[in-house]
Parts: C-alpha cells; sequence; structure tokens
C-alpha cells in the first residue's frame, strides 16, 4: 500500500487519538445526566471518528511501532502501538461494528437514561477493545484484556432493574474470564523474563526456545479459552446474554470474545511452534465446536441459540488456527472477520424479530417472513452466511477451513476433520432451525400474530452488516488482495505465495465436501424437527461454578469458625510454640547445667518458688491466686539476691508489691463469677507439658547465651565513658538518662499516657453513663 | 529533619491534649500538623530517593554506643505513607458525623500513635524499636477505647493481649541477640551476627520472626486481627487497617539482612505468607459484615507482602514494599466506604443493605476504584503489586507459591464481588423511588485519587522500590551511614 506518509509523531497521534477518542465520549456521557438526547449521536460519532482516523492511517500504510510512554520499565510495562495493515483491520472491525451497533442501541434503548449509560460504557469497551488489538506490549495488552472484561461485566447488568440473574451472570463472566487470565499474567510475565523483551513485534522477530514457548502457552491458554468461551470454561456465554440485545451482539459475539483469537493469532509467531499448540487447541476446539452445535439445537430462545452458535464457531476458529500452518491462520483470520460480521448483524436481526414480535421463543415465533419481509431478506444474508452457503463471505471462509484441513497433518487430522465436517453440519442445521423457526410457517401464538414490520431504524445496522456478507463473498477477489493477502503477511511477518481466493474454483473435494454439509445439515434439521434436544445429564458449568464459589465460601466459614473465634490463650499458646520450637534442641545440651548441684539456700527458694507455682493454679479464688503469684514474685527475688544482684532483687520486690497492690484493687471492680475451671485433665496435662517444655527451653537458652564469650565492646565503652565524658559514677543511671536518654524519654511518655488513658476510662464522662445505658438494655 | 518527624506529632499531641481547646482549632492544628508532616516526610523521600542515607544520633553517642535515627529509602516511603494516611484521617474526622468529643480524644492520640510510628521507621537500634512499638501500643489501646462503651473494651482485649506477648517475644529475641553479639544497633547487628552461633541465632531471630508475624497479623499468628477494631470510628479503623500491620511489616522487612542468615525463616516466611494469602481470602468470602470482611482481607493481602519478602532478593523486597503501599492506600478507603455504607444503611450485615440507599454515583466509583485495585485488576495499583510479586515468586521459582497467590486472588475478586452484589447492585424493586443521601467524597474521594496516582506512577515508585530493596540488602550504604554519623573522630563525643 503505498500513499501518503505520516510522520512517527502524527501517527502516535492519530492512534492514541483512535483508541482513546470512544473512551473520552464515553465517560462524558457517563458523566453527563442531562446528555440522554446526545447520547446515540455522540456513540455514533465517536466510532465512526475513530474508524476513520483508522482508515487514514490504513491508507497512509501505517506499519511500525510507536512508542508512547515508557511507564514502567523495570515491570516490563510501555505504552507501545503496533499499527499494521492487520491491527488496523481489526481496528475497523471494531469500531465498523461499534458505529452499527451504537445506531441499533440507540434505536433498542430509546432516549433513556439506561441508554446513555449503556451506550457509553460500550464506547469505554470499545478503546479497551482498540487497544487490546493495538497493543504491542504484553502487560498493555493484558491492561486491555481485564478492562474489556470489566465492561463486560457492568454490561451485563444493564437491565439489572428488569431481570434478577443479571448479576450472576455478570459476576460468571467476569470471575471466569479474570480467572483465566490470571495464569495468562504469569505466562506473559514468563515471557518477558525468559526473553528479557515484552513487545510482541520484538517477539515474534526472534521467537523464545522451543521451552519457553511451551511453557508460556501453556500459561497463557487458560486466559484465552476462558476469554474465547472454550469448553469447559464457555459456560458464561450463554449466560452473559441476560445483557440487552445489542450488547450481546456488540460483546458476546463479534468483538470481546474475538480477544482470545486475536491473542492466539498474534501468539502463533511467538510459540506456535510448540508441540503444544496443535496437541491442546485441536481437541479443545472439537470439543467446543461439537458441543456448542449441540446445544444450539436445544434451545427454544433464539438468542441463546444465537449465543451457542458462537461457541461453536470459536471453537471452529481455535480448531483452524489449532492447525498451526501459515494457510492455517489466513483461514482462521478470513472467519474471524467473517463471523464478526454476520453474528452481529444476527443478533441485531434478533433485536429486530424481539421488537417485532415480543417474543425471542421459536415455539412462540413463526411466519414473521410475512409480517416483516424487509427484515426476513436481511436476515437471510446474515444466516446464509452463517450457514456457509455460496456466495456469501461465510462460504469462502469455510472453504478455506476445508481446504487447509485437506492439507493437514495426518494425526490430529483426523480429529480436526471430524470436529469441522460435524460442526459445519450442526450450524447448517441449527441456522435452517433457527430461520425457518422464525419466518417460516405459521404464527405459533398471538404475540406472534400481531407481529409488525420494523422500521429502518432497527434495519440499517444488520442490513449494512448483510450486505457486507454478501459483497465479501461475491467480491472474493477483491477481498483477497486488497484485505486478506496483506492482513495475514501483516500477522506472519511474511506474504503467502497462494493461489487467489475465488468464490469458484471448478468442483473440487472442498467444494462436495461443503455441499455434503449442507444438505446432510438440513437433512439434520428436518428430522429433528422442532423440538429442542435435552441438554443431558452433565451438569451445566454455570451449576459448577456456583457450586464452586459456595464451597469455597463454606470453608472459609469453618476456617473462621474454627480459628477466629478462640479465646487468646490460643494463640498466645500458638505464638510460643511456633517462636521457642527451634530452642526445644537447646535444652538437651543445656541440661547438665540445669541439674548442676544448687546450695540448700538455693533449693529452698526453689521449693518456694514450686509452693508458690502450686497454690497458684489450684486455688479456687481470684485473691488466693493473685497472693500465690506474689509468693511466686518474691521467691525470684530471693533468688536474685542468692546470685548477688541487689539492684535487681529491689527491682524485683517494687514491681510485685505495685503489682499486687493494683491487682487486688482492680479485683475489686471484677463482676462476675470466679473461674470455674472443669477442664479434662488431659487438656491439663496438656498445659503443664507445654508450659514445661517453654520454660526449659527458655532457661536452656538462657545458659546457652550465657556461655558464649562475652562481647566486651559495649560494656567497656560505657564503663570508660561514663564517668570521662558522661560525668556519671552510676553506669545505670547514665545509660537511662545519656546513653539511651530517647528510650526512657519515649517510656516515661507510654507510662504517661497509660497512666491518663487509664483515668480517663475510669473517669470520663460518658463511660460510666455508656455503661449504664448498656446495662439497661440488657435488661 | 529527622527529628522534627519524630518530635512534632508528640509534642503537637501533648499540646492538643492537655490545653484542649476547642473542636474547630484542634481540628485545624491536627490538620496543620500532618501537612507538615507530609511535606516533611515527602522531602525525605526525595532525600533519600539516590541512596542517601539520613542520621540522627541521639545525645552525641557514637553508634553503636548510642542509639541513633537512620532514615533510608525504605523507612522514608513507609513514613510519607503515615503522614499521608494521618492527614487522610484527621479530614475524614467530622464533628457532625463522629461528635466532638471523639474528634478531641482522637486528635492527640493519633498524634502520639504517628510519632510511635515514625520512630519505629526511624529508628537504627532494635531495643528502641522495641520501645517505640510500645508507645504505638498504649496510643493505639487508648484509641480502640474512645468509644468507650462495653463492646469496645471487649474488642480490644484480645488485641492487647496478643500484641503484649508478640512485645515479650520481641524482648525476648532481643535480649537473645544482645547476648550473642553485643548489640542492638541495626546496622552493628547485621556484621556481628554472620558469625554468630547458626543454632542460637535461628532461635533469636524466630522469636522476632513471631513478634513481627504476629503484628503483621500472618496466618497462623493472624487470628486476633478480624475481631479488633469493631466500634472504632471508621477514619480511626481506616488508620489502623491501613497501617497498623504495616509496622510489622516493616519491621520484617527492615531485619531481612538479618532473617536472610537464616534460609529456613525466609522459607517458613514464603510459606507462612502463602497460607496467609489464602486462609486469609477464604475467611473473608464467608463473612457478611464489611469491616470483618476487609480485615480478614488484610491478613490474605499480608500474606503477599510477606511471602515476597520471604523470596527476598530485590525483586521480593521491592514487591513487598510496593504492594504495602499499595495496601494500605486501598484498605484505608475500604474502610471509609464501609463506613459510608453502614451509616446509610443502619446496619452492618451486608445482606440487609439496599442498592436504593447506596446507589450509584461517586460512592460506587469510590467503592469500584478501591476494591478493582484490590482485585488487582489494571491500570490500578493493584495489578502492579501484583505483577511484582508474581514476577518475584517466578524468577525465584517459587511455583508453588505461584498457585496460592493465584488461587487467592481469584477468591479476592469474587469477594470484591460479594461487597458489590449486596451493597451496590441493582435489583428488580418492588418499589420505586431513591432514598438520596448526600456524599461528600472529601478524604475518601483523595484516598481514591491517590491510589489512581500510585497506579499510575508505578513505574517511578517501582523503580524506588526496587533501589530501595537493593540498598536494604547490600547494606553498606547504611551501616556506613550510622557509623559515620559523628563524622570519623575518636569514639564519643567530640
Amino acid at each position: 500500500m503505498e500513499g501518503m506518509r505520516l510522520s512517527e509523531g502524527l501517527q502516535i497521534s492519530l492512534t492514541t487519538a483512535a483508541v482513546l477518542l470512544p473512551a473520552i465520549v464515553g465517560l462524558i456521557l457517563l458523566g453527563w445526566p442531562n446528555g440522554t438526547w446526545a447520547a446515540r449521536g455522540l456513540g455514533i460519532l465517536a466510532s465512526a471518528g475513530t474508524a476513520l482516523i483508522v482508515l487514514l492511517l490504513m491508507i497512509a500504510g501505517a506499519d511500525a511501532v510507536l512508542q508512547v510512554w515508557e511507564m514502567a520499565p523495570q515491570l516490563f510495562i510501555r505504552v507501545a502501538w503496533r499499527v499494521n495493515f492487520a491491527t488496523l483491520s481489526l481496528c475497523v472491525l471494531v469500531s465498523g461494528i461499534g458505529a452499527l451497533v451504537q445506531h441499533f442501541a440507540g434505536a433498542y434503548f430509546g432516549r433513556t437514561d439506561k441508554a446513555r449509560c449503556a451506550l457509553g460504557t460500550l464506547l469505554i469497551f470499545e478503546s479497551a477493545m482498540l487497544g487490546l488489538i493495538l497493543s504491542d506490549d504484553l502487560f498493555l495488552l493484558f491492561t486491555f484484556w481485564e478492562l474489556t472484561g470489566l465492561c463486560s461485566f457492568f454490561l451485563i447488568t444493564t437491565d439489572s432493574d428488569k431481570r434478577a440473574d443479571t448479576f450472576a451472570a455478570a459476576q460468571q463472566a467476569l470471575v471466569v474470564t479474570v480467572g483465566g487470565a490470571l495464569p495468562m499474567m504469569v505466562g506473559f510475565i514468563a515471557l518477558a523474563v525468559m526473553t528479557g523483551t515484552s513487545s510482541l513485534t520484538a517477539l515474534a522477530s526472534s521467537p523464545p526456545p522451543l521451552g519457553v514457548q511451551t511453557v508460556a502457552l501453556a500459561l497463557i491458554l487458560p486466559g484465552i479459552l476462558s476469554k474465547s468461551a472454550q469448553v469447559p470454561l464457555h459456560f458464561w456465554l450463554p449466560g452473559a446474554m441476560a445483557a440487552p440485545t445489542p450488547i450481546s451482539a456488540y460483546l458476546h459475539s463479534a468483538t470481546m470474545v474475538k480477544a482470545g483469537i486475536i491473542l492466539l493469532l498474534y501468539l502463533f509467531p511467538i510459540c506456535g511452534a510448540s508441540w503444544l499448540w496443535s496437541s491442546s487447541l485441536i481437541p479443545i476446539g472439537v470439543l467446543t465446536c461439537l458441543w456448542g452445535s449441540y446445544r444450539a439445537l436445544g434451545q427454544d430462545d433464539i438468542k441463546l441459540l444465537m449465543a451457542w452458535s458462537t461457541v461453536s464457531q470459536l471453537g471452529l476458529m481455535v480448531i483452524t488456527a489449532g492447525l498451526g500452518t501459515d494457510l492455517a491462520i489466513r483461514a482462521a483470520t478470513l472467519y474471524l472477520f467473517a463471523h464478526a460480521i454476520f453474528k452481529a448483524g444476527l443478533f441485531l436481526g434478533i433485536g429486530g424479530i424481539d421488537h417485532s414480535a415480543h417474543t425471542r421463543r421459536l415455539s412462540e415465533l413463526g411466519g414473521l417472513g410475512r409480517r416483516a419481509p424487509a427484515l426476513a431478506v436481511v436476515v437471510a444474508l446474515l444466516a446464509g452466511s452463517m450457514a456457509g452457503l455460496p456466495p456469501f463471505a461465510g462460504f469462502l471462509s469455510k472453504e478455506l477451513v476445508l481446504k487447509k484441513l485437506l492439507m493437514a497433518e495426518p494425526f490430529l487430522h483426523d480429529l480436526a476433520v471430524l470436529g469441522i465436517v460435524l460442526g459445519s453440519v450442526g450450524t447448517v442445521a441449527y441456522t435452517c432451525r433457527f430461520y425457518f423457526g422464525c419466518f417460516a410457517g405459521l404464527p405459533r401464538s398471538e404475540e406472534t400474530e400481531k407481529a409488525l414490520p420494523i422500521g429502518w431504524n432497527f434495519l440499517f445496522a444488520p442490513a449494512v452488516l448483510g450486505v457486507l456478507s454478501l459483497f465479501g463473498g461475491l467480491g472474493a477477489v477483491l477481498v483477497d488482495r486488497f484485505f486478506l493477502e496483506p492482513t495475514t503477511a501483516a500477522l506472519l511477518g511474511y506474504s503467502l505465495a497462494v493461489p487467489e481466493l475465488r468464490l469458484w474454483h471448478g468442483v473440487n473435494v472442498p467444494l462436495i465436501l461443503s455441499t455434503g454439509i449442507v444438505i446432510s445439515g438440513y437433512a439434520v434439521h428436518r428430522f429433528i424437527g422442532s423440538k429442542p434436544l435435552p441438554a443431558g445429564p452433565l451438569p451445566s458449568g454455570s451449576q459448577l461454578f456456583e457450586s464452586f464459589l459456595a464451597g469455597a465460601q463454606s470453608i472459609g466459614g469453618s476456617l473462621n469458625r474454627g480459628l477466629a473465634g478462640a479465646p487468646p490463650a490460643v494463640y498466645i499458646a500458638l505464638a510460643l510454640a511456633l517462636a521457642f520450637s527451634p530452642a526445644l534442641w537447646l535444652i538437651e545440651p543445656a541440661l547438665d547445667q540445669m541439674l548442676t548441684p544448687w546450695s540448700i539456700t538455693g533449693l529452698l527458694i526453689l521449693v518456694l518458688l514450686g509452693i508458690g507455682l502450686a497454690l497458684l493454679v489450684s486455688l479456687p479464688t481470684k485473691v488466693g491466686r493473685i497472693l500465690a503469684l506474689t509468693t511466686v514474685g518474691f521467691s525470684v527475688a530471693l533468688l536474685y539476691g542468692q546470685l548477688s544482684a541487689p539492684d535487681l532483687v529491689l527491682t524485683q520486690l517494687l514491681v510485685e508489691v505495685l503489682t499486687t497492690v493494683f491487682f487486688l484493687l482492680a479485683v475489686r471492680f471484677l463482676v462476675g463469677k470466679e473461674p470455674n475451671e472443669s477442664k479434662s485433665t488431659g487438656l491439663n496435662a496438656l498445659r503443664w507439658l507445654f508450659a514445661s517444655l517453654i520454660g526449659a527451653a527458655s532457661a536452656a537458652l538462657a545458659l546457652t547465651v550465657h556461655k558464649l564469650p562475652a562481647d566486651g565492646r559495649l560494656p567497656d565503652y560505657f564503663f570508660s565513658a561514663a564517668p570521662e565524658v558522661a560525668h556519671g559514677l552510676n553506669l545505670v543511671n547514665v545509660t537511662l538518662v545519656d546513653f539511651r536518654a530517647l528510650d526512657t524519654l519515649v517510656e516515661t511518655l507510654v507510662v504517661i499516657l497509660a497512666c491518663v488513658g487509664v483515668l480517663g476510662l475510669l473517669t470520663g464522662r460518658e463511660w460510666p453513663s455508656r455503661k449504664k445505658s448498656e446495662h439497661e438494655k440488657h435488661a | 529533619m529527622l527529628l522534627i518527624l519524630f518530635a512534632l506529632p508528640a509534642f503537637a499531641g501533648l499540646l492538643l491534649w492537655l490545653a484542649r481547646p476547642n473542636v474547630k482549632t484542634s481540628r485545624r492544628i491536627a490538620l496543620l500538623i500532618s501537612g507538615i508532616l507530609i511535606i516533611s516526610a515527602a522531602w525525605l523521600v526525595q532525600q533519600t530517593s539516590q541512596g542517601a542515607v539520613q542520621v540522627m544520633a541521639f545525645g552525641g553517642w557514637r553508634p553503636p554506643y548510642g542509639i541513633a535515627f537512620a532514615a533510608d529509602a525504605l523507612s522514608s516511603a513507609f513514613i510519607l505513607l503515615q503522614a499521608l494516611l494521618l492527614g487522610i484521617t484527621f479530614l475524614a474526622l467530622r464533628v457532625e458525623q463522629h461528635g466532638e468529643e471523639t474528634l478531641l480524644r482522637a486528635h492527640p492520640l493519633a498524634l502520639f500513635l504517628t510519632s510511635g510510628l515514625i520512630g519505629g521507621f526511624l529508628t537504627g537500634d532494635l531495643f528502641n524499636l522495641f520501645v517505640m512499638f510500645e508507645a504505638v501500643l498504649i496510643s493505639s489501646y487508648l484509641l480502640l477505647q474512645i468509644p468507650g462503651t462495653r463492646r469496645s473494651l471487649a474488642g480490644a482485649l484480645p488485641v492487647i493481649v496478643v500484641n503484649f506477648v508478640a512485645s515479650a517475644l520481641f524482648l525476648a529475641g532481643l535480649g537473645l541477640l544482645y547476648g550473642m553479639t553485643g548489640s542492638v544497633n541495626l546496622a552493628d547487628l547485621s556484621e556481628q551476627l554472620v558469625n554468630a552461633p547458626p543454632n542460637l541465632r535461628r532461635v533469636a531471630l524466630a522469636l522476632l520472626v513471631v513478634a513481627f508475624g504476629t503484628k503483621a497479623a500472618i496466618v497462623p499468628l493472624s487470628f486476633w486481627m478480624p475481631a479488633s477494631y469493631p466500634t472504632l470510628a471508621a477514619p480511626l479503623a481506616a488508620l489502623f487497617a491501613g497501617i497498623m500491620t504495616k509496622l510489622g511489616v516493616y519491621a520484617l522487612l527492615r531485619i531481612h539482612a538479618l532473617i536472610s542468615l537464616d534460609p529456613g525463616l525466609s522459607e517458613a516466611l514464603i510459606w507462612a505468607g502463602g497460607a496467609s494469602a489464602l486462609v486469609g481470602v477464604l475467611a473473608a468470602l464467608s463473612q457478611y459484615e464489611m469491616r470483618r470482611l476487609l480485615s480478614f482481607h488484610s491478613v490474605s493481602q499480608v500474606g503477599y507482602i510477606v511471602a515476597a519478602l520471604g523470596l527476598g532478593e530485590p525483586l521480593g523486597l521491592a514487591a513487598a514494599l510496593f504492594f504495602a503501599l499499595h495496601h494500605s492506600l486501598v484498605k484505608s478507603s475500604l474502610y471509609l466506604v464501609a463506613d459510608e455504607l453502614e451509616r446509610r444503611n443502619a446496619t452492618r450485615d451486608l445482606r440487609k443493605m439496599d442498592f436504593r440507599r447506596t446507589g450509584g454515583g461517586l460512592l460506587a466509583l469510590c467503592f469500584g476504584v478501591a476494591a478493582f485495585s484490590l482485585a488487582g485488576l489494571p491500570p490500578l495499583s493493584g495489578f502492579f503489586g501484583k505483577l511484582s510479586v508474581f514476577r518475584a515468586a517466578f524468577e525465584a521459582e517459587s511455583f508453588v507459591l505461584l498457585g496460592l497467590l493465584l488461587v487467592a486472588s481469584l477468591f479476592t475478586l469474587a469477594s470484591m464481588l460479594k461487597i458489590w452484589r449486596f451493597a451496590f447492585a441493582r435489583k428488580p424493586a418492588p418499589k420505586k423511588g431513591e432514598f438520596h443521601t448526600q456524599f461528600q467524597p472529601g478524604a475518601l474521594g483523595l484516598l481514591v485519587t491517590l491510589i489512581l496516582v500510585l497506579g499510575f506512577s508505578a513505574g517511578p515508585v517501582y523503580t524506588y522500590a526496587l533501589e530501595a530493596a537493593k540498598e536494604n540488602i547490600d547494606g553498606s550504604k547504611y551501616r556506613e551511614a550510622v557509623f559515620n554519623a559523628m563524622g570519623e573522630g575518636p569514639i564519643g563525643k567530640p
């Protein structure tokens, strides 16, 4: 593509503007309560404006990595756009469909406040999607990835004033996709850490070693599979249909669910060489494709039918991408575009049907063809594309898939063939079911009989998409030359030398296969009839999800009950056990020292101490226990005396006397019964054991430390500095008021605070009155 | 400057306490002080960001003989955080909502608390850290008593008892270290302890780790925490939730150089952190009272921090620091949201809340930003925190931890959605109508803005954290600065 050249600065500005424009308009709408009247017009303008900017870049042949902002280089996060033909054409798709959806949604919601909020959020979503497509940086991509999920969360709850199930659906969608994205984040970290870059372009041009590719892919896959609704993480997508139809059309069929496929296309040059690529993607895709088709045949609600069909076709895309050759990537790309166009159109068409007949149930619809002929024609264009009929774009892409398939390697090939052929048969069958169920035959309910043709307000957007589907097929040659070839080249990094895409290749195997698919699909439809197929005995994913959350909650509940309600003693014991467990090994070596002969006086004091302890645990009254505790304290003081430490004796005595006095005073205020301990003897024995162990460990610690050679630096210095520099002879005093004066100061503050605090507690004006009132309440 | 940061709040607190001015004056002074603190802390951050260490030796005694304050990048970050939270707390404490008496009591006590915390962040002396812990403990105990109800007394009891035991363990560990090395100066200890007997060293460090771990509330030492401040006025609860567990985290970070001497302890921290992350969030998920839910969440989030700390290396420590900053802001703002919800609905039970009372609008926006940041959604601060922790775990090849944290992250989102579901999500209502209550974002708005700012300046903040972490592991600049506090001259007073 030649054309005008744009300077890099201009490209940066234009790309950033294209990404931000919808979000800015969206934020204005959200914050502008009186802006209801302007919502639709602004929304269309913003999306169309973005589309125009992107087209401009495309015409200018922009192909570069644009560095915008080194946001957090140490965490590998840069804001950098990758503009090339592939990313830009995806942007055209997103913003173009965005403009159409805004047009349709304006008509669908009317001029309501809800419309303003929904359209505003849709615009923010659009920006996120554009950002995701254009990101060159893995973590920037991740950011937009999560933002799309968040927007989807809010958009699903749009109808929360009418339906009760929206929150659960939105929560499921968010938790599943964010949950899937968590390992993906680790995968991105793995890629970035192991290669040193997080730039998609850099990674694609020099792919990491195979081992890294496999690890990264394995981690990234859950993200892709959850976002693109692959079995077994698909269940959130049908649930997300609680959103209003235009939103489902945009997010849950055309764009957001494609994010996974888009990432797959981006990752192919980076991780595509791994053995895991085909061996994981093909089975998952086949399973999804078949299960989606089957469930689509089991729906009564046409919107749900369409949701399951999206699941199935996403599976098809995953299979195709999973074939893992450049030709397969080409086929997947074409299918992605074709699907976005016809599926968005079909959803909008369903919105039209709903508006016309006031029901979405196949059991009530029918005969709309005569009542709303224009709608019937438009939907026919789209449905034809979905079923893969010539001459629509859908035919073209399916043909390409089949052709690719016939060239695939043998092992997984059979599985892929099976999946795609059966899936396609299913597609034809449910398309027939949908289309004939809505438009053919006779109305099956009174509502439907009163159905009215819908205006162009509703018809415009799906019609545009239908016409695109038609011309996409008819203009196969043009599509190939001006779209598919440059897109694939940009994705892969090189041009493919392949025969041109044509609608008519003459009679060949894919064509025969295609014809067979259509015929058997129709046959299946005739055979099943209008009755929905059963869902089968398996519990649905969303049930499993809900019970998973409930299970986690009940585990949490028992953890809480078991641990958070225990008395403080348990926590103390736990902390002591943890802290002293490494000290237990010191007991044995120190045992000798503990048992070295004691003097008679020492033994007597020990006996006294023992008596105090025995009294402490056995006396029934509080006062008795306090006195026993005092005995223990005094014995310790005596022990100090025996070890000739008179200053310690004094301190200990003072503390003992004071605590005893305060204790006795406080006991007076204690109300309630005396502690009644009828604990089992087993528990008591355990306590004894525990206390003895901790005691022994502490003693062992003290003795072991005591044996270490003393480090004289500080004491020597203090002894010399106290008289000479600090001019004080009492070392303790000098330490308190000079060497470590700050400690003393703060401790003084602590004591003052404690005193005043206690005083406030006891005499505060509020305290007694509150207590009284509470007391009265209890009485 | 270091002295101002420590002494100013203490003196202002004393002044407010003794003079008992009227509420307006008291509030003005409190706000003024916090403003000065914020500016000084910002200055300090700026000074230390290039690796410079500011030292101040008390009484002219040369470390390790005397006590010295030493501020490096790590301390400065926590000081700035505390100054910001204090300012926001004072802003959020309003006469109309919380009553005159609460304000008059809270202002001086919060200032004392801040003084203790900043002293703790500044000190380069392990025993002095213990003393600062005492100051923090007594002021927080008194703050807990402000409501003056029986429930507040009962709620405060386990906090005090458990913290007291933790302090005793701290003291025991401290004594052991002194016995082994003859020093309590951190810079000195990191040199002396290298040659200490490993079995004793392990015991001493285990005592410290258990003490700090209890204060940081990690599993299995965490279960005193969730019941701890049910009756406290919300802004104070926000302050507590934001910073109290962080003192333990800070202490662990500060002695990381010592902990890393014993690989077993680091390993233990990793597992305790991983277990906390998961157990905390599961317990949170089962709660129906928002404050309790949030405090269980603190257990979980502190788990991330401690696990990252256990991983060590600059990446792990940087992640821990970044995550700690992020979590303080987010948790404080969630407490303010909880208060607003409780007041509007006149209930603590999420199930009894009505979306029409909370409505959409700014409150929902504030909650959304904070909650999704906690859940780690980009581009909010929590995402960068999570990214840095995951990266540290990945590079340390600690894959089991990574798995635990991933699962915990998932449930974090689920539990935030639970609050959203009960308090904010619209439901089909039988009766129309909204009960509009005025909502002034004020302090909450400021906090949420800070969260957004932290998210968008994650790059420079993380770089800062990484530098601080490298500094902390290397430690040579810190040691050099501390030992040269008095110049090169002979030992003692000049």
